[in-house]
């Protein structure tokens, strides 16, 4: 036992003078001897104090020979303590020894926080066939250098290429893996595109839609079709029937969760349902064909009228029928056209989706190229207006936005030709936002409406129906917008307006004068004056004839009363003889029998009352002797 | 109400077929008998046929068709370019080495 102890003291001694000396690597080994039977603490520190001690050196010695780093242990060491400046100097090493494998292992295992250590990792990855991880990589370098954006597009290249080979060759379960391809392929475009890299960016377009479609193909499927709409702006066809149904139905099936899509699949739908490739899929017979178009349409229409509540259902309702409309005429149109290269079936489109695919230019072509086939100017000015410059302005104004309507039309580029569409549409938008401002002006008293209508004589000289159409608003209307309609009519009639516009300022005239009348504004003498003014510019209109008549009448009495009223019954009789109406002759005659009557009841004596009935007689006498209300007063005064 | 997953079936399922999935549908009682009778009724008549089949299936073969066509030639002709293919220009720059003072 004595031997024992004195044997674990000498080793005891041996490992503190090499603890001491700094030699931990023998120490270590002394250390261990001795632990296993002391089981000390204090040997316990210092044995973790000469582990740390030795792997530090052994890591320096590896960095100094690091082709042996590799098969050393004490690497698991190392990132067992998280050491990353040993674990990234042993990977360079490795890197410069080209074992990239390796040197990947130890790259993984740390956290990389400078350019050099991305750029490595980066090089090793696409050294053992990762160009697309290497490429993650890089990312992180904000690096300009010649030859390292020449590397980072042949990485570009090559990730390319590895995608390539997935071309066609999906199972249905492999979802995960489509969508890392899509995923690869969308942002390996962007370098593309960032690097002009043009032929490869093509190449990525198809590449990328190819397999976005794949994956659209899983999600359908699964009818999770929101996941489907993330992908459509991803897809970078916009030429394809079979996309725009895609699109179309797409929206349709979003649409009842939430009204916003309600837009974007009016955007397609018409389109796609007058599609000549989508709707020979319908059926062989032209008649069936026609049946299952009219169902489509009744169907979205549902969906629409479902949302009617809301603004954006009642906009789409209304976008609705225009648009019906619109391809039901250029459907008919592209039946016996084909414009120039291009199938007259794809200029059956949207507005909306005419702008996306660009053949706006093409479609108004071929609608001026069949302008017989219009009813009338203004049915071949509107279809052409909804595929002008202005198209957005027109249907604005269509669901009654007037102020979109309006901003649109001025935001419009004045140093481009202005077609006869866009003209039309100028026209008919500031039209409609000048009366829309008239009858909502209570809102705005002080503007002047008449801005609005400098564009509206063209717009009437081009499309008489639209002029028809104001004159009998105008006619129709209540009269609270008489004063407005009035400038309005007179500025038109001032800009040769046509014989309608002047006979409706007449009425509107005569109306304005009446109400003031009627809210004792002016004198009756004002009014007629101002009839007889407002017959002027249309003086066969009966309705002012006939009302100044009235006018003149009831002037003539009011005068004659008048005078009676001052005792002047010579003047009310000249008056009476002077009238050309009968009826105030009529009337004259009762004043004289109402004065008679109010003489009797005034209880004067005989002498006065019979000298009061002599002056009405006499007065009578002048107007028509041969009247009964004179041989009335002769007998009252013979009775007397 | 998607009448092909209601009754299993693919566009193409004849008369015959709708009356039998509508059967089996019934028995399976995994959708009301109303939903099945919809279902069935939508893709007997000839014209609602056309509607469910453009509404709930999409197809899209032939795009892919084309685009498989087209990547395959733009690859081609970008794989003879010398532009973008070297035998391994990949050397290992020494740009960033200054950043760890190696």
């Amino acid at each position: 036992m004595a031997r024992k102890n004195k044997k674990i003291k000498i080793i005891l001694n041996r490992a503190e003078k090499l603890f001491n000396a700094g030699n931990f690597l023998m120490a270590e080994k002394e250390f261990e001897k001795i632990q296993k039977r002391l089981n000390s603490d204090d040997i316990t520190e210092k044995l973790e104090v000469c582990r740390r001690q030795t792997r530090e050196i052994k890591g320096k010695e590896l960095v100094k020979q690091p082709h042996k780093a590799a098969s050393n242990n004490n690497l698991k060491a190392w990132e067992a303590a998280h050491d990353d400046t040993l674990l990234l100097k042993c990977a360079l090493n490795l890197v410069k020894c080209e074992k990239y494998g390796e040197a990947l292992v130890h790259f993984q295992k740390m956290t990389l926080k400078d350019d050099n250590a991305f750029y490595q990792y980066g090089f090793s990855l696409a050294k053992t066939g990762h160009p697309y991880a290497a490429l993650k990589q890089w990312e992180r370098i904000d690096c300009l250098d010649k030859d390292f954006t020449q590397q980072v597009c042949h990485l570009v290249f090559l990730a390319c290429a590895d995608l390539y080979q997935h071309l066609g060759k999906f199972g249905e379960q492999e979802t995960l893996h489509i969508h890392d391809c899509c995923t690869t392929a969308k942002d390996l475009l962007e370098y593309a595109r960032r690097f002009d890299l043009e032929p490869l960016a093509i190449l990525l377009e198809n590449l990328s839609s190819y397999f976005n479609l794949v994956l659209v193909e899983v999600l359908w499927k699964k009818q999770d079709f929101s996941a489907v709409a993330a992908i459509l702006p991803d897809l970078n066809i916009m030429d394809d029937p079979a996309i725009l149904a895609l699109y179309a139905k797409t929206y349709f099936h979003l649409a009842p969760g939430k009204e916003r899509f309600l837009e974007p699949m009016m955007t397609y739908w018409l389109t796609v349902v007058y599609s000549r490739e989508i709707s020979a899929s319908f059926s062989d017979s032209e008649e069936q064909r026609a049946k299952v178009q009219n169902q489509l349409i009744h169907i979205a229409e549902n969906e629409i009228n479902r949302h009617h509540t809301s603004e954006s259902g009642h906009s789409a309702a209304t976008i609705l029928a225009v648009e019906r409309k619109l391809l039901q005429d250029l459907f008919a149109i592209s039946q016996k056209q084909d414009h120039d290269s291009m199938p007259g079936s794809m200029l059956v489109c949207t507005p909306q989706y005419a702008v996306l695919s660009g053949v706006l230019d093409k479609i108004l072509d071929m609608i001026k190229g069949n302008r017989a086939y219009f009813k009338d100017t203004e049915h071949y000015l509107e279809t052409g207006g909804y595929y002008s410059r202005a198209w957005q302005s027109l249907y604005a104004l269509k669901i009654n936005d007037f102020k979109k309507a309006l901003t649109l039309a001025q935001e419009l580029d004045p140093t481009l030709p202005v077609d006869e569409f866009t003209d039309y549409v100028l026209g008919l938008v500031h039209f409609k936002c000048g009366l829309a401002a008239v009858e909502n002006r209570h809102k705005d008293k002080k503007k002047d409406v008449l801005n609005y209508f400098a564009l509206t004589p063209r717009l009437f000289a081009s499309v008489p129906s639209i002029e028809q159409r104001f004159v009998e608003r105008v006619l129709q209307s209540s009269g609270d917008w008489d004063i407005d309609y009035e400038k309005i009519l007179y500025f038109l009639h001032t800009q040769q307006g046509s014989d309608a516009i002047a006979d409706a300022l007449c009425i509107v005239k005569v109306r304005n004068a009446l109400k003031r009348y009627n809210s004792d504004q002016i004198h009756i003498r004002q009014l007629k004056n101002l009839i007889e003014k407002a017959t002027n510019f249309s003086p066969e209109n009966e309705f002012a004839i006939h009302t100044l008549e009235e006018v003149s009448v009831d002037f003539e009495i009011e005068e004659i009363a008048g005078a009676i009223g001052k005792n002047k019954l010579g003047k009310s009789a000249r008056l009476a003889r002077g009238s050309k109406h009968p009826k105030v002759r009529d009337r004259f005659f009762e004043f004289m029998e109402d004065l008679c009557q109010q003489v009797q009841n005034s209880g004067v004596d005989v002498f006065t009352h019979k000298v009061y009935l002599y002056d009405f007689m006499n007065a009578a006498m002048t107007v028509d002797p041969d009247h009964t209300v004179v041989s009335s007063i002769k007998e009252k005064i013979e009775r007397l | 109400m998607n009448p092909f997953k209601v009754l299993k079936l693919d566009r193409y399922a004849s008369k015959r077929e709708i009356i039998q999935a509508a059967a089996f549908a019934l028995r399976d009682k995994k959708y009301s008998a109303r939903e099945i009778s919809q279902a069935q009724k939508m893709l007997l008549d000839p014209v609602s046929n056309s509607c469910q089949v453009f509404l709930h299936l999409i197809d899209l073969d032939e795009t892919k068709n084309r685009l498989m066509e087209k990547t395959t030639q733009a690859w081609e002709g970008l794989a003879s370019r010398e532009t973008f293919v070297s035998d391994d220009p990949l050397t290992c720059l020494t740009i960033f080495e200054s950043d760890h003072g190696n």
